[in-house]
């Protein structure tokens, strides 16, 4: 199949930026490497017919979430003590405990039955697909999801105020 | 077709088992809340996976988008109370903030 040439190494990138992300000592590095990790996942959203969700995945978290948490770690480092350190604890107990429940998961994935999938190929991009039933099938969901986005980021605001005590 | 779910289905495990090993392993919060995006990026890529090969399409990617925005919430409020455990107890270590421990 042609396009799993293109598809494992995307992956095995995906794994790796991944598990660097995991590994690395300085907390700069792996907020890197998770933008790495989450710009590979939207490439591999476009190999999926998802072309609105990979935009919107490197606008919200590349442009978005990950910018929010480099100025998180930029505002709480201390200076003078060894700075964007990161230290682990009980690591080899956690590895051990992930890794058995990856072979677990990827154990029953691999035994998994699937019915014949239909192959759909969709003609053009799924933006209008997705504007379409944002405001019919899922108007409820989009409205509540507008209230609890306005909430939260209102919410945040007024947690992160410095307020005299 | 199959196997090639099943692929997508597999990195989906290994980026959970990534979160969650960053979840549990590291003592700096802002650590542990990339872990929580990594596991929302694995559900994701599981979603989408599903409606690639889903007769109606739309289905997974419609999920898939409500979660990043739900992320988006969750990163920004996270954020917000870490600046406010910065402020109060001057470190962002999990382990070193035990003010209820009794010790």
């Amino acid at each position: 199949m042609n396009v799993a040439i293109v598809l494992i190494p995307l992956m095995l990138l995906i794994l790796s930026s991944a598990i660097c992300m995991v590994f690395l000592k300085n907390l700069l590095h792996s907020a890197l490497m998770l933008i790495i990790s989450l710009l590979l996942i939207a490439v591999l959203y476009v190999f999926l017919f998802a072309d609105f969700l990979a935009v919107s995945q490197i606008l919200i978290y590349a442009g978005g979430i990950l910018v929010i948490i480099l100025f998180g770690i930029m505002l709480t480092q201390q200076i003078g003590v060894v700075s964007y350190a990161v230290i682990n604890s009980n690591k080899w107990y956690g590895i051990i405990s992930c890794s058995t429940l990856f072979l677990v998961m990827g154990y029953y994935i691999l035994q998994l039955e699937l019915g014949a999938p239909v192959a759909t190929n969709p003609i053009g991009s799924t933006i209008q697909p997705i504007g379409k039933s944002l405001l019919t099938t899922y108007l409820l969901p989009f409205e509540l999801v507008t209230i609890l986005l306005t909430v939260a980021l209102i919410g945040a605001a007024l947690i992160a105020n410095k307020v005299k005590r | 077709m199959i196997i090639e779910l099943k692929l997508y289905l597999l990195i989906g495990a290994a980026l959970f088992c990534l979160g969650i090993l960053a979840v549990i392993i590291k003592r700096n919060a802002i650590m542990t809340l990339m872990g929580i995006e990594l596991i929302f990026n694995a559900a994701n890529v599981n979603l989408v996976a599903f409606s690639r090969f889903d007769q109606n399409f739309i289905q997974g990617q419609m999920v898939a988008l409500f979660i990043i925005i739900i992320a988006a919430c969750e990163t920004a409020v996270g954020l917000a109370l870490i600046m406010q455990i910065y402020n109060y107890f001057k470190t962002i270590e999990l382990d070193k903030i035990n003010e209820l421990k009794d010790n």
